[in-house]
């Protein structure tokens, strides 16, 4: 008699076989529930940095325009810097290997302007809750 | 050897930081009571030359935690760091006498360090926030951001000037130092100096500006020098690792201008002096300890400064409420 036509074998191995079947659906509903997960996440992040670079070129442009007599030409010439940055920034391409070198750099400058023309910098604040040193 | 000249107790909290003015004649310390204090000897001769009051608290700029204070080269402003994410000017009036003439706003967290550059026309300040911020200090005292500079990954502990020429230098919780120069009218990276192995406390130039030492949370003092071959992007490396000294986190390290000795300050509670082996020979030690004080402080020292003018004078301050101020005879 063959080896899988024992009855014996089958109630024998039903441990081990319903832990492979249940660890596969369990393979299958993890990444289910990993991509939409990742996918909610990604959407936030993504919001949020288009939102931030969004409102930097938005101050930087209406500045440039509207205080051009008014302002110091150090300032003018920093809010075109931030809105020269942003055009070249690839917003989209997140893998791009200085895509966070150039995002911090934007953000600096832009809290460079905000420190210059007494604005107060909005929606890019670390958090800080804990007590540190 | 070590000798407590003073222990100056008023403060209601924790005393983070101590700063001689560049006369060597007033100490400001700071803390967690939110105040300044400025301190001065009674006298100049005979029993008041011992002598230590207090000649001025000031309390009514910061809400939280005064975590840093330093002086101007002029000796005439004091830069003070705060939890409250601000760093406040005071300008002395007269004698002890001190005004608020700017408050810089900013950072988005606590301001751990402010350094006033040698000719005081840079202040640097550092944050929790990761970043280091240099401001331009104009003749009329206004104080307008030159440059945000976030190359660290983590906050930034620490900053100070070269005492030559102005190159700026930060210690940071990533384990790294960093140094940056003036290019056109902004401030960049230029090197990077990695081999700690935990949080960068502290670093001091020895006195021509040339070498460097840092403290860390992982117990060892690093020497560092300046390697002019080498064309790539670090030029600076680590020549000289001393450990075993401290068992705990060594949070200040100060190399004197005077007479060229090392203080450290640590979380042992205990302050070390160190000074360089002149030796040439590679199997030696690079530096040399001459005094190692256990229990200089009940609690952890966090800050120690070499008197600029009065030789062998130094102050450090702790986590147990006081000042103290030590004579070294060698």
């Amino acid at each position: 008699m063959e080896m899988n036509d024992d009855p014996f074998n089958a109630i024998s191995n039903l441990n081990s076989d319903s832990y492979n079947s249940g660890y596969k659906e369990g393979v299958l509903n993890g990444k289910k529930l990993a991509l939409t997960q990742g996918f909610k996440i990604g959407i936030q992040t993504s919001f949020k940095i288009a939102k931030d670079i969004g409102n930097i070129y938005g101050i930087c442009s209406l500045y440039k325009i509207q205080q051009a007599e008014q302002s110091s030409e150090k300032i003018i010439k920093l809010a075109q810097q931030i809105c020269d940055l942003i055009d070249k920034f690839d917003i989209v391409n997140c893998h791009d290997e200085n895509f966070e070198i150039n995002m911090n750099l934007i953000k600096d400058k832009f809290k460079q302007f905000c420190s210059l023309t007494s604005l107060k910098s909005v929606n890019l604040k670390n958090d800080s809750r804990h007590l540190n040193f | 050897m070590l000798k407590l000249v003073t222990t100056l107790a008023g403060h209601d909290d924790m005393v983070w930081c101590v700063a001689w003015n560049p006369k060597g004649n007033l100490l400001a310390s700071c803390g967690g009571d939110h105040s300044v204090r400025i301190w001065s000897q009674k006298g100049q001769n005979g029993e008041e030359a011992n002598q230590w009051t207090c000649r001025a608290k000031l309390s009514d700029g910061h809400s939280r935690t005064i975590r840093w204070v330093s002086w101007s080269p002029c000796g005439k402003k004091l830069a003070t760091a705060s939890f409250d994410t601000t760093i406040i000017i005071w300008k002395q009036k007269n004698d002890f006498d001190f005004e608020i003439i700017a408050n810089l706003e900013g950072h988005e967290n606590e301001v751990k360090c402010t350094a006033w550059s040698i000719d005081g026309s840079f202040l640097a300040s550092c944050s929790r926030d990761r970043s280091v911020w240099v401001w331009d200090v104009s003749e009329d005292e206004e104080y307008e951001c030159s440059s945000v500079l976030t190359s660290h990954s983590q906050d930034v502990k620490h900053v100070l000037w070269n005492p030559h020429k102005n190159i700026l230098v930060s210690s940071s919780y990533d384990n790294s130092i960093k140094m940056y120069q003036q290019d056109v009218d902004d401030w960049i990276n230029t090197e990077t100096l990695e081999s700690h192995q935990s949080t960068v406390w502290s670093c001091d130039y020895n006195p021509e500006g040339t070498r460097l030492i840092s403290c860390s949370d992982d117990k060892t003092l690093k020497l560092w020098k300046e390697d002019p071959e080498k064309k790539n992007k670090s030029s600076w490396s680590c020549y000289s690792t001393i450990s075993g000294f401290h068992n705990r986190t060594i949070y200040s390290v100060k190399w004197s201008k005077t007479n060229n000795l090392i203080a450290t300050a640590s979380a042992d509670n205990s302050i070390h002096i160190f000074k360089e082996n002149e030796s040439s020979d590679a199997n030696e030690p690079t530096l040399l300890l001459l005094e190692h004080k256990e229990n200089a402080h009940c609690q952890d020292c966090n800050c120690i400064d070499w008197n600029p003018v009065q030789n062998n004078l130094l102050a450090s301050c702790s986590d147990d409420g006081t000042v103290k101020i030590w004579k070294f005879d060698e």
